[in-house]
Order: structure tokens, then C-alpha cells, then sequence
């Protein structure tokens, strides 16, 4: 059996460290796998993990060293933590700090500056709304174009970077003295070899030129491209995203499916979506998509139980927990609705606080006027914005219960996430959410109202079956580990691996 | 003969959709023209000129040419839908590579559309200043002949300009017909009517929903609407409402306050279609409205209690269920109100779903006429609200109306609505469906409205008014 490496690209979560101070979802589920992707190989001594990324220097996959990796991660983990461990971000005090912090320290200008183009341009909103409305109109609409105009240059810089070298991205990484051209082979940077696996596992359509940079690494250097898909979401229900989106992320499927020698998928919800477009679009795949079992959890999850509670949130076992991030598919309008409902039902004291846990996004500005409206609910309805890991561990730990009414999903963390702190969840039954819940979550219809108020409703007042609830999940529920995934994916990895030698295969 | 004095002052004011709805507003014009027609010796109609006891008499064909009731002649018909040049971003195909002059010549040809609709603004700006020039001419021309001295006899020989406190009687009745919350300083013409003058007080409540549905309104309404109503319902003599739900609004809250009710609740049946629609939509203006093939009708203004999101969804689904050709088009007709930013987003992310959804705003009489004659049936997925004026318009023009159970209840749509959920998605995608592909269903509830629906005409509104009041 030859020996082979797994190259992982990381570009896109570099891509996306350099604007977000925090993991999403996705991040944090690479950044989980990561951690036990090494531990979890069977033959060590034939297959080896490497990291790549996009090069400066129009290379498609040059070598990040794992201490990159490292660090990356580091500058999206929490503030807090990077206290303890010496790295103040802010005011690096060492010259070694100082040195390992460049590449952050401007990642967080970039982050500030977006930040503050982002608040000028929601002023900027804000205002031409506030006009009448037939004066407002051309101005908003010039305006929605000009952000379209900003984002197709911001693609074709992309694209130009893999070609030319004018990215300005500072890439802690060495850049390989390669020639370039499309026709002749790339002189493969040392380690790489042909049929090495190229693995995707983050968010790559972020990228447009994605298709063009998997081509060459397939073309140049002779890789088997593995990907994991995690939703087909901007497809299936185009009005979440911005029209831009919709179209790369159509163009980049249907260009990067083909190319690939092994196709995973997170649920099985995703699978039936991703066969769904495949017939749509008339592609086809040499073999079924797999389904990946979905670890759970984050972090060290024996801190969450031990440790003492993070200061200022609601008090323990008084209140509902909704952990997400405020967007139109997470669909916390619906949960504001039932509680009030609640509150015009019920006495103000029988009726638990309800804790949004997350920042606000996209298309929520009429929700959080809403709220604001009725003064949060006379404060029955928190937001917790932007929690840290330790702080969501204790909103976790003590809430009565979970929420998750999102109507479309690839996978449900929190619905996991509630479960491995042993707290019951009511999450609705769209999509792939059951299959993150199983038999341990109960379910409601988001998009029959009734039923979602009346299983709220008998979950909040019935606390002995709420008690026996929890023991059932105490005692019964096994959570996925993390390695199952990472064995699936490098099971996976193997299967492409093989089918690029038939010779050896059948002589196995 | 005790005489009736209208506060008409709503009129006069530019008020926004959140402070006037424009049904609140129809409601308005409607009762007062009629009133001018059938009982023009006994109404008066007044506007506040200073303080909260400065009213002067307006003679009703001064009103006439005011842009609150102009546009429902003229209109000022603007459609928003599918933009027809979406630039698509440039595909990038497998193998070959991705051509950056193709690139380029998206982004310019975008940056031209940008260029255009910024220079768009100069002529919409301009057109506005005009539009609001004109408004505002036709305004000051009302409020100069009212407020000088008196120079025209009315027919009910109330001196146009002259004081209210002049010509008042005592037992005459002073009717607020909506939208007066906006003035907070109203309980002291209420006192100042009533104990001054010994007149009478009525008002007319549409509904206290920013009283028990605060979410779907701005705090600075709700806290004001809840203050003034809290102060005036006790003054009031007489109550008016256009059903039960607001009715039943106005006696809990009176019963929450602890305050008495001082006469029944007297309700009035609104008019199920606009007076002023007499004549049909001339041949050429018909194509003007720009809405073809069959569509299903929605009339309502763009705001959270409209549940317009529900519409959307239904949609969606329909696109996913059935055959894209025999899908009806969505025709929203009404003003963006408040708190729909999202909704607009989406639309506008979804491409107006695919061309599926339009927008009609501010059509006139005639053409909104024209949108319900046209339609396979219409649809209102309120999610609170009592009589809606759409509901009957669209029985009127006898067309099947779809509406939300919140709807229902009411004694006015005489049976013949088909009700739904509105917050169960299934239940509305099932209703509505069934509608859009039952059409012989749909014909025999069309003939059956046609046979049995009794219009009530706004001169049967205000026989009720006059009856509790002279």
C-alpha cells in the first residue's frame, strides 16, 4: 500500500479569520475534527496530515505549517482564553508575542475596518429608508448595486491572486519559487505528491476562483479532491441570501462537484438535497454521497460541568435557551411570538426568560425592532450577544431547556450541543434536525404555530416530565465523538485514495 | 336640529401610513362624503386652526381638491417586481478559464447601472418637489379660504372660516372619525367641547392594537395611543366601531382601566366599495397597470399584522408542488408601511420569487376596481384585525376571498368568505391550492357570491352614525 498525505485546505478559514473575530458554526466543527484527525489514523506510518492554502504567488496549494494552523485557530478562539495563555491580543507584551501576533494584529485592522465600512453602510441604509419613499428608491437601489459592483471586484481580485501574484493577503507561509501556466505542470511543492488527497472541508465557496484553484491542484499536481458538503441552504431557499451568493455558490457546485474524486455530506437531509441538484442539473457522481456522522460538542467539555458559573448571566433554571445566530432561517420570530403568547396567557412569573445566545446578522432588523418594541418583552426575552465558549457552557449547564425552531438546516449543532449538556431540547422537525436530536429531542411543526405554542407551553409547565426527561438523556444518550467523523472522513479519503490505483487495489 | 361637527383635520395633516393607515383614511372620506351627500344641513365639517379650542368650519368643497382625497382619483401608480436587467455574474465553466475582460465588462456594465440609478434620483427628487409643491398649493388654497374671513355661504348656513364656538349649539355632536390621537393636547378640546360648549362627544375606534399588540408598532405609537385612549374613552359619549373584535377591544380596556362605558357601543357596517368608482377603467389605462396573466390578489399595506411573510412561503411551496405554468402570480397591492424591511429583503433576494410576487402601490380607485375584476381571487392572511375593508371589497367585485381566521367572526362578509390559519402554513398552502386548482369550485363561490352578497353602500354607514347621534 502506498503511502499518501492528506493535504486539508485551510484558505477558507484564513480568508474568514481575517474578518470575523469569532468561529462560526463551521469553524468551530473543522477546527473540532482537526484535533482528532491525527489521533485517529490507523496506519500512521502511511498516512500523513499536511495543511495548504492558496499561495501568494498564484501557486493553488502551498504548505502551511501546523503551527499556522495553531495559531489561526488561536485568533478565533475566545479572548479570554488567549489571556490565560499569555497571548494578549491587543497589546502583545514580548517580542515573540509581538512577532506571532503580526499577522492577527492586522488581521484585526482589516476586521475593524470592515466593521466600520459595515456601520457606515447601515447608516447609509438607514437614511435612504427614512427618505420618502420615491426619493429613497433610486438611492437605495443605486446603493444595493454599488455593493454588488464591490463585490464582483472583490471576486476578480480573487481570481486574478491564484493566477498573478497581487494578493496583498499576508500569508505566513513560504511561498514556493513555482513557474506558473495552466498547460504545463506546476513543479509540485516538496511533499506534495500525485494522487496525495486534497481534503475541503470548510466553507471553500466563499471563493468563486475555488473552481479554478481545485482544477489546478487536480490537473498540476495530480490530487484526488475530497469534499464535505455541509448544506445546499443558498439553493434551496435563495430569498436567506443575497442574489451574489446564490449564483457563486450555484456556479462554484456545479463546477467543483464534478471535479471531485469523493463527495461527503453531514445528514442525510443534505444528501437527499445534493442528489436533488445533482439530477437538476443533469451531473453525475461515480459513487452516492456518504454521510458523515456529525460529532458534537466543543472545547473540553469536563471544564463545562466542574467549573464555576461565568458571571452576569440569567440565574440557573430560570430560563429557556435559544443558541444561534439571529438570522430570518433561525427563525426567532417564531419563538418571540410564542413567548408573547405566553405573557398574554400567562401570570409574568410563571412564564421562564427567553435567552436569543448569539449575534445579530442578516435580515433580523424588523425582529430586533420588534423586540425593542415591546421593551424585550418587559425583559422576558434576553440577548446574549456574542457569548463566549465558557459563558455558552454555563448557559447551556443551567438552562430549564433548549429551543431550536430553525426552519432549514444541514446538521443542528445546538440541538447536539443541548444534548451533551444533558438538557432537553424542543427543536422543530425540518430538514436534517432530527437527525441530529434522534429519539432525545422533541419535535414541533415551525410552521404550524399551534402545535409549536402547545409544546412549549406543556414542556415549560410540566417540570417532573421535564426532570425525567433529563435522566432519560443522562443516561441514555451517546454522544458521536468527534473521532467518528474524523474516521469517516479519513475512511473516505482512503476509498479516493484507491480508486486512483486500480492496479494495486486488485492485487490487494 | 341638533348638528353634527366632523374633525376632518386628519385631512389636512401629511401624515405617514404608521400615524394613517389608509384604511383608517377611506374610512374617513367615505363616511364624510356620504354624509355631505344625504345629510348636508345637519354636518359641519371643522379643522383645528391653533389651539386645542381654536376649530374653524370647512366648507366640504374646499376638501376636494386636497391630496388626501385626490389621489384616490388620480392615483399614483408605481409597480415593483423582477428587475428586468438582473446582471447575471459571468459562469465559470469547467476547463476553461475564467475570462477576466468578461469580468471586467460585468462590473462596468453594473457600475453603469449603478451611475444610472444615482442620476435617477435628480428627476425622482425633482418630481417629488413638484408633487409636493402641488400638494402643498392645493393645501394652503383649502386652508386660505378657510381661514379668512368668511366669504361663502354653505348650504347649511355655517359660514365657511367662521369658529366653531360661534356656530356650535349645545346637543350637537362632535364626531372624531380617526387618526385624532396624534394630538395629545385632544382631551382638553374634549373637556372644553363638553363642558364649555355642552356638546357632545363621539369617536370612532378602528382598534386598540398598539394597546395589546405593542410588537407590531413603534413605542413612541403605542405609548401615546395608549395615553390619549386612556384619557378620551371615559369622555366619550358616544362609541362607534366597525365590529365586534374592536368592540370587544374597547370594552376590556375600558374594564383594565376600570373606567365606565357611558352608551353602548354603537357599530357601524362600513361600505363594502369605494363611492367614487362609478365608471370603469378606460381601455387605455387598462394595460397601464402592467399586470398580466392571472394573479391573486393581496391588499393590504406592507406591516407586520398583515403577515405578508405567510403569502411568500405559500408561494415557495406552490413553485415546489406544482407545474411553474399554472401558478397564479402574487399581486401585493398596498404602501411599504413599517417593519417589513426583511420581508422587502427577501422579496428582493428571491428575485421577487422568480417573478412571481409584484408590488402595486398607490393605484387609483379605478385601477384597484380594475386589479379585483381581473383577479382568480384574493387573499388576507391578517394576523389580527376584525373588518377589513378588502374582504369586502373583493365580495363586492365578486371574487372569492380567501382570509385568516382572525377574520373571521364578522357578520359583514356574510358568510361567504373561506377562512385559514393564519400561522399554519399547511393550512393556508391547502386553502389556497385548492383555490388556484379547483377552478370549477372557484366559479360556482364566485356565482354564489354574485347571487347572494348585499353591498352595503357608505350611505347605509352613516344612516347608522345619524341614527344614534340627531
Amino acid at each position: 500500500m502506498a503511502a499518501y498525505t492528506i493535504w486539508i485546505d485551510m484558505e477558507d478559514i484564513f480568508q474568514y479569520a481575517a474578518h470575523n473575530r469569532r468561529p462560526s458554526g463551521i469553524q468551530r466543527q473543522v477546527y473540532e475534527i482537526l484535533q482528532v484527525l491525527q489521533g485517529c489514523i490507523s496506519r500512521p506510518e502511511d498516512v500523513r496530515i499536511g495543511y495548504v492554502r492558496k499561495g501568494a504567488d498564484g501557486d493553488p496549494a502551498c504548505i502551511v505549517s501546523a503551527q499556522d494552523v495553531e495559531n489561526l485557530f488561536a485568533s478565533l478562539a475566545d479572548d479570554e482564553i488567549a489571556s490565560v495563555s499569555g497571548l494578549s491580543r491587543k497589546t502583545p507584551s514580548s517580542k515573540q508575542a509581538r512577532r506571532k501576533n503580526f499577522s492577527l494584529q492586522s488581521v484585526n485592522a482589516k476586521a475593524v475596518a470592515f466593521r466600520q465600512f459595515n456601520s457606515l453602510r447601515h447608516a447609509l441604509i438607514r437614511k435612504f429608508e427614512q427618505m420618502p419613499e420615491p426619493v429613497g428608491r433610486p438611492l437605495l437601489r443605486a446603493g444595493t448595486l454599488q455593493m454588488r459592483v464591490l463585490r464582483m471586484i472583490r471576486d476578480l481580485r480573487n481570481q486574478s491572486a491564484v493566477r498573478h501574484s497581487a494578493s496583498g493577503e499576508n500569508v505566513p507561509v513560504r511561498i514556493p519559487q513555482s513557474g506558473r501556466g495552466s498547460s504545463a505542470p506546476l513543479p509540485r511543492p516538496h511533499g506534495m505528491k500525485p494522487d496525495d488527497i486534497f481534503l475541503v472541508m470548510g466553507a471553500a465557496w466563499a471563493d468563486a476562483a475555488f473552481g479554478e484553484r481545485l482544477r489546478a491542484v487536480r490537473k498540476s499536481y495530480g490530487m484526488k479532491p475530497v469534499l464535505l458538503i455541509y448544506d445546499l441552504i443558498p439553493l434551496t431557499c435563495p430569498e436567506w441570501f443575497p442574489p451574489q451568493v446564490v449564483s457563486t455558490f450555484s456556479a462554484w457546485l456545479e463546477n467543483v462537484i464534478p471535479q471531485c474524486s469523493d463527495i461527503m455530506v453531514i445528514s442525510h437531509a443534505t444528501k437527499k438535497d445534493v442528489q436533488d441538484f445533482l439530477v437538476q442539473r443533469s451531473l453525475h457522481l461515480n459513487q452516492a454521497p456518504w454521510v458523515v456522522p456529525m460529532g458534537g460538542g466543543f472545547g473540553d467539555m469536563s471544564v463545562a460541568t466542574s467549573g464555576p458559573d461565568a458571571p452576569g448571566l440569567p440565574p440557573a433554571k430560570s430560563y429557556v435557551l435559544f443558541v444561534s445566530t439571529l438570522e430570518a432561517r433561525k427563525n426567532h420570530i417564531l419563538m418571540f411570538q410564542v413567548w408573547a403568547r405566553l405573557l398574554r396567557e400567562k401570570a409574568y412569573t410563571d412564564v421562564p426568560t427567553l435567552v436569543f445566545a448569539g449575534r445579530p446578522a442578516s435580515m433580523v432588523e424588523d425582529l430586533m425592532q420588534q423586540m425593542e418594541n415591546t421593551d424585550y418583552l418587559d425583559g422576558k426575552v434576553r440577548l446574549i450577544r456574542e457569548p463566549s465558549d465558557e459563558e455558552l457552557r454555563c448557559l447551556y449547564k443551567n438552562c430549564l431547556f433548549t429551543v431550536f425552531p430553525s426552519l432549514y438546516e444541514g446538521w443542528g449543532l445546538p440541538v447536539t450541543e443541548s444534548l451533551l449538556f444533558g438538557r432537553p431540547c424542543v427543536a422543530s422537525n425540518v430538514t436534517s434536525i432530527p437527525e441530529a436530536g434522534g429519539d432525545f429531542a422533541r419535535y414541533f411543526d415551525p410552521y404550524d404555530f399551534e402545535t409549536v405554542y402547545d409544546t412549549i407551553c406543556r414542556t415549560i409547565e410540566d417540570r417532573e416530565g421535564l426532570k425525567a426527561w433529563e435522566d432519560q438523556i443522562r443516561k441514555n444518550f451517546r454522544p458521536t465523538p468527534w473521532s467518528d467523523t474524523a474516521k469517516a472522513i479519513l475512511q473516505s479519503c482512503e476509498v479516493a485514495h484507491q480508486s486512483s490505483q486500480p492496479t494495486l487495489r486488485r492485487a490487494g | 336640529m341638533s348638528r353634527i361637527w366632523i374633525d376632518i383635520d386628519v385631512l389636512f395633516s401629511r401624515s405617514s401610513v404608521e400615524i394613517c393607515p389608509p384604511s383608517v383614511l377611506r374610512v374617513v372620506l367615505e363616511i364624510c362624503q356620504a354624509l355631505q351627500v344625504s345629510a348636508s344641513t345637519q354636518v359641519g365639517f371643522v379643522r383645528r386652526k391653533g389651539g386645542p379650542q381654536n376649530w374653524v368650519c370647512v366648507d366640504w368643497s374646499d376638501v376636494q381638491d386636497l391630496p388626501a382625497v385626490t389621489r384616490y382619483r388620480a392615483g399614483a401608480l408605481h409597480l415593483t417586481g423582477r428587475q428586468v436587467s438582473t446582471t447575471k455574474p459571468s459562469k465559470i465553466s469547467e476547463g476553461a478559464s475564467f475570462t477576466q475582460t468578461n469580468g471586467v465588462a460585468d462590473v462596468l456594465k453594473t457600475q453603469l447601472q449603478v451611475l444610472r440609478a444615482g442620476s435617477g434620483w435628480f428627476g425622482a427628487a425633482a418630481r417629488y418637489s413638484l408633487q409636493r409643491w402641488q400638494d402643498n398649493r392645493a393645501r394652503r388654497t383649502a386652508l386660505s379660504k378657510t381661514a379668512h374671513v368668511p366669504v361663502r355661504r354653505h348650504r347649511a348656513s355655517v359660514l365657511s372660516g367662521s369658529s366653531l364656538r360661534e356656530v356650535v349649539r349645545p346637543g350637537d355632536l362632535f364626531l372624531a372619525l380617526g387618526s385624532t390621537w396624534e394630538r395629545e393636547d385632544y382631551p382638553q378640546t374634549v373637556r372644553w367641547l363638553r363642558d364649555v360648549l355642552r356638546v357632545r362627544f363621539g369617536l370612532f375606534v378602528h382598534d386598540l392594537l398598539p394597546v395589546y399588540r405593542q410588537e407590531w408598532f413603534l413605542k413612541n405609537k403605542t405609548s401615546r395611543y395608549k395615553t390619549w385612549h386612556q384619557t378620551i374613552l371615559p369622555l366619550v359619549d358616544q362609541v362607534f366601531v366597525d365590529g365586534v373584535d374592536a368592540a370587544s377591544e374597547v370594552t376590556t380596556y375600558l374594564a383594565q382601566i376600570s373606567r365606565p362605558l357611558l352608551q353602548p357601543i354603537v357599530t357601524v357596517p362600513l361600505g363594502t366599495a369605494p363611492t367614487s368608482t362609478d365608471a370603469h377603467l378606460p381601455v387605455q389605462e387598462r394595460g397601464e397597470i402592467g399586470v398580466e396573466g392571472e394573479y391573486v390578489l393581496c391588499v393590504a399595506t406592507l406591516e407586520p399584522r398583515k403577515n405578508h411573510e405567510l403569502l411568500l412561503r405559500v408561494w415557495r411551496r406552490l413553485l415546489q408542488v406544482m407545474p411553474a405554468t399554472t401558478i397564479p402570480k402574487l399581486i401585493l397591492v398596498g404602501e411599504v408601511g413599517w417593519l417589513v424591511s426583511d420581508l422587502m429583503q427577501q422579496l428582493e433576494n428571491s428575485d421577487w420569487l422568480n417573478g412571481y410576487v409584484q408590488l402595486v402601490s398607490a393605484p387609483s380607485d379605478a385601477q384597484l376596481e380594475h386589479l379585483y375584476r381581473n383577479c382568480l381571487f384574493t387573499v388576507a392572511p391578517s394576523l389580527a384585525g376584525g373588518v377589513s375593508l378588502p374582504v369586502l371589497e373583493s365580495l363586492h367585485y365578486g371574487k372569492p376571498c380567501l382570509a385568516s381566521h382572525a377574520l373571521a367572526g364578522n357578520v359583514s362578509d356574510q358568510g361567504l368568505v373561506k377562512h385559514f390559519d393564519p400561522l399554519n402554513l399547511h393550512d393556508a398552502l391547502r386553502v389556497i391550492r385548492n383555490a388556484i386548482e379547483d377552478r370549477h369550485n372557484l366559479k360556482q363561490w364566485a356565482k354564489e357570491i354574485e347571487n347572494r352578497f348585499k353591498p352595503v353602500s357608505w350611505r347605509q354607514s352613516v344612516e347608522t352614525i345619524l341614527r344614534h347621534t340627531v
